[in-house]
């Protein structure tokens, strides 16, 4: 069963069509990149996989998808969130300690045992290779740690809640090339067991760590497919003026 | 095609593309020398092809550094990509092309001491000298046409090849006196099919850059 089918999705802000007849399936336990130039959908697209367009006034949604075999709408929002995780450009940790941080989203999914919040926040700070570094000093505050550790710790939130599948909007975008290598290396560890899709503008971070790539201008699924097929030689001129840095 | 919104990498590609077209010319003219001298038994000119492939060397090295150079400092991709990891390839095929006029030319030195050239080998030399141009026009141009016409060339010069060693061979069981012309002979019929080689090479991965298409090893046994 596919992680995420989409089937002519269509989404509006108000009148403007952010999102034109998308379809895509997203294939289990791989890493999947979506790239484009700024304002031409991913983000957007990437949002309507757990709803966070919602929230925005005047968001209209046509067209079919499917969220891990059953339709998004149908879904609980809550349950929806707790399959589908989130990680966002900016490390953004709660204002607690290490610890509370990953507990905190258990908690309010209502699991609050004790030994089961320490069990899982071990398993989610080793999910992420953070564990070692981190687990003498689990009640200091998240925001001392580096920008990297905060991503990493931000990954790790939205292990414990136990996803199928990780969004990933720009991970890297706020990490130095040292800090987004090892966050690379923790996304190509982490797709043995969770679906992931990721956003990003860096060409070379799509083509390194994912396996299937889609390309989108203006709203539009211009291409997707293997990624080494679009950046080696891809089917559609708009997608090799992009990639190769040329004008239409 | 379209410029790249970076002017130094379209800079950067049409330097490339320019030394491959240089390249290609210095063995196409060392090629055809090699006939010329074969043909008017001139010594001097064989020498000068001699010479000449220090040059052909130096712009192998000179190629090979400007893609490693073009794929670190811009990680291109799609056909950017294909046209540069294609040009290390075939400057490989081509310094060897120089390399196989080199051995023409000694063989010719070899014959031209002894006499005039045992055999006239204008149409198939015609054939693999147009090969080879054809195939880094198609090469630096995006020409898959004229990759493919190279590619069926490639059988008639396979055929002329067993023609002439058939003939030069038979010539040797007949004419003893002639043995030490007649050897080198074939070994430039030899050279000639393996330029054609190259070029069918070269071609193949003109169809690749051009297209993303891998025709080698696709011709039917």
């Amino acid at each position: 069963m596919e992680s995420i089918v989409c089937k002519k999705l269509n989404l509006f802000y108000g009148d403007f069509h952010a999102l034109k007849d998308v379809s895509v399936s997203i294939t289990p336990r791989r890493i999947t990149s979506i790239i484009g130039p700024s304002g031409c959908g991913k983000s957007t697209l990437l949002r309507v996989f757990n709803r966070m367009n919602d929230l925005i006034p005047g968001v209209s949604i046509a067209g079919e998808v499917d969220v891990l075999g059953r339709p998004l709408l149908g879904l609980d929002i809550l349950n929806l969130r707790r399959s589908v995780g989130m990680v966002f450009q900016r490390p953004n940790p709660f204002p607690f300690s290490i610890f509370e941080n990953i507990a905190y989203g258990m908690r309010i999914h209502g699991n609050g045992k004790r030994s089961t919040i320490d069990a899982v926040v071990q398993q989610s700070l080793e999910g992420v290779g953070l564990w070692n570094d981190l687990k003498d000093r689990l009640k200091s505050s998240a925001l001392a740690l580096s920008g990297e550790q905060q991503q990493r710790l931000c990954i790790a939130r939205t292990l414990a809640t136990k996803p199928q599948i990780l969004l990933m909007d720009e991970p890297c975008s706020a990490l130095d090339p040292i800090a987004t290598a090892h966050i690379e290396e923790l996304m190509q560890d982490l797709k043995n067991e969770y679906t992931i899709i990721i956003v990003t503008h860096n060409m070379q971070q799509a083509a390194r760590v994912s396996e299937d790539c889609g390309f989108m201008l203006l709203g539009e699924l211009i291409e997707f497919g293997k990624t080494t097929q679009l950046f080696t030689a891809p089917r559609d001129k708009r997608t090799e003026d992009y990639i190769s840095g040329k004008y239409g | 095609m379209d410029r790249h919104i970076d002017h130094h990498f379209d800079e950067a590609l049409e330097v490339l593309k320019q030394q491959i077209v240089l390249m290609g010319l210095k063995v196409e003219e060392m090629v055809a020398d090699c006939m010329k001298a074969l043909a008017s038994r001139d010594e001097k000119l064989a020498m000068q092809v001699i010479e000449r492939d220090r040059a052909v060397n130096a712009l192998e090295v000179s190629i090979d550094e400007q893609c490693i150079e073009l794929l670190a400092r811009y990680q291109p991709a799609a056909t950017d990509l294909r046209f540069i990891t294609r040009g290390l390839k075939i400057v490989t095929d081509l310094e060897r092309v120089g390399d196989l006029a080199v051995n023409t030319a000694s063989r010719v030195l070899d014959i031209a001491k002894l006499g005039d050239a045992p055999i006239d080998l204008a149409q198939m030399s015609s054939i693999v000298q147009m090969m080879l141009k054809d195939s880094i026009d198609a090469f630096v141009n995006f020409n898959v046409a004229k990759a493919e016409g190279v590619l069926k060339n490639d059988d008639i010069v396979d055929d002329l090849t067993d023609c002439y060693v058939g003939e030069l061979l038979d010539r040797a069981g007949k004419e003893p006196k002639n043995l030490n012309r007649l050897f080198p002979a074939t070994s430039i019929v030899r050279y000639l099919e393996r330029i054609a080689d190259h070029s069918t090479n070269i071609a193949e991965l003109a169809i690749f850059t051009a297209k993303g298409r891998d025709v080698r090893h696709s011709k039917p046994s």
